[in-house]
């Protein structure tokens, strides 16, 4: 089973679509990368993966649980179990 | 036409929208408080308490005192200079005692906390947003409203109401030094006639507009730091936006106060 598993995601932004219909699955063990221009969805598939944004269709599966539609007591629980460095907040400067 | 009515009704629910953010914020902010609280509550959020508790309260004290103090001096001098005319000068005295006590201490003490704290409050949300802090915060499991609010809006709780009551002390006896040097009242009549025009559900109901202010401040401008977008640009309008909106809504509410106060409590 994918760790990680992606259909039909469709995401917009003020009626802009930002992701058209992405569909991807990555295996346990193995390594992606994502690589585009600036403003390509990059960011934005990573914030779906994390449940940080809803879509607007589409599922997004991590560990076989559609992140897309889980409670908010689900996906804390799911976040203990992922880690990210994101951009601009590897160290906390206001803490 | 159309186009009036399209405004009135967006303008219309983009106010009801903020108000139940508002609500829905507060509302989280109470749920999770027990975090922030001593013995029972986390050793971190408690330790983030009583630094804010510095921050709003203690380094706010000589800018409230100094504020009272004029006004409590603005407002016997000018007091003094009508009833003089009638041979009332010594209403003075229950004019600053109850004006402070009920209205000018908790107001002057709000929009102080609001210039200097609820600022603060949304320039450090709003710059954790754009550096994008608030989502490392959720993807560790960690809510923001507990983590960042909760430990704020106690301080605010705690330290808003006790600025209050210093702010009352300093603009009374601001009131007592210009009635020393104008009538040369001595301090132990003044205090004396002071204890006798207040009555301590004029202290309570300032309290009472203390701790809603409090709320006011605390949850408008943190909630002005999680709707910041763009860089630190929106920061700067969200700052601006978090005192303007604090502030009116202070006025507001303390209308609302006095008026309830007014009809309920006997007099």
């Amino acid at each position: 089973m994918s760790i990680i598993s992606i259909r039909d995601l469709v995401v917009e932004y003020d009626g802009r679509r930002v992701l058209d219909g992405l569909s991807l699955d990555i295996e346990h063990g193995e390594t992606m990368v994502l690589l585009g221009g600036s403003g390509s969805g990059k960011s934005t598939l990573l914030r779906q993966i994390l449940g940080l944004e809803r879509p607007k269709s589409g599922s997004v599966f991590v560990k076989g649980i559609d992140i897309t539609r889980c409670s908010p007591a689900e996906l804390k629980k799911l976040r203990r179990s992922i880690g990210v460095a994101f951009q601009s907040a590897a160290l906390f400067n206001s803490l | 036409m159309p186009n009036v009515l399209e405004d009135v009704g967006r303008s219309t629910i983009n106010h009801l929208d903020y108000v139940g953010s508002v609500n829905i914020q507060w509302w989280s902010t109470l749920r999770s408080m027990a975090s922030a609280l001593p013995l029972v509550g986390n050793r971190y959020r408690w330790q983030a308490s009583v630094r804010q508790m510095l921050q709003i309260g203690v380094d706010a004290l000589p800018m409230v005192s100094l504020m009272a103090i004029c006004t409590g001096f603005i407002l016997a001098m000018q007091g003094a200079s009508e009833l003089r005319r009638f041979g009332a000068i010594h209403y003075v005295i229950d004019l600053v005692a109850v004006g402070f006590t009920r209205e000018l201490g908790p107001l002057l003490t709000a929009i102080a906390v609001s210039g200097r704290s609820g600022s603060a409050f949304a320039a450090e949300i709003g710059t954790m947003k754009v550096t994008e802090e608030l989502d490392s915060l959720r993807v560790m499991a960690l809510e923001p409203i507990e983590f960042i609010l909760a430990p704020k809006y106690l301080a605010a709780l705690v330290t808003v109401p006790c600025l209050t009551i210093v702010s009352n002390v300093c603009g009374i006896l601001a009131g007592g030094l210009f009635m020393f040097f104008s009538t040369h009242l001595s301090a132990s009549l003044y205090l004396r006639d002071v204890l006798e025009s207040i009555e301590l559900r004029d202290v309570i109901t300032g309290l009472i507009k203390s701790v809603a202010f409090a709320t006011i401040i605390a949850q408008v401008s943190c909630l002005e730091g999680f709707r910041v977008r763009g860089g630190p640009d929106g920061v700067g309008r969200s700052t601006t936006s978090a005192v303007v909106k604090s502030t009116f809504l202070v006025i507001v509410a303390d209308a609302i106060f006095t008026t309830i106060f007014y009809f309920t409590v006997k007099h």
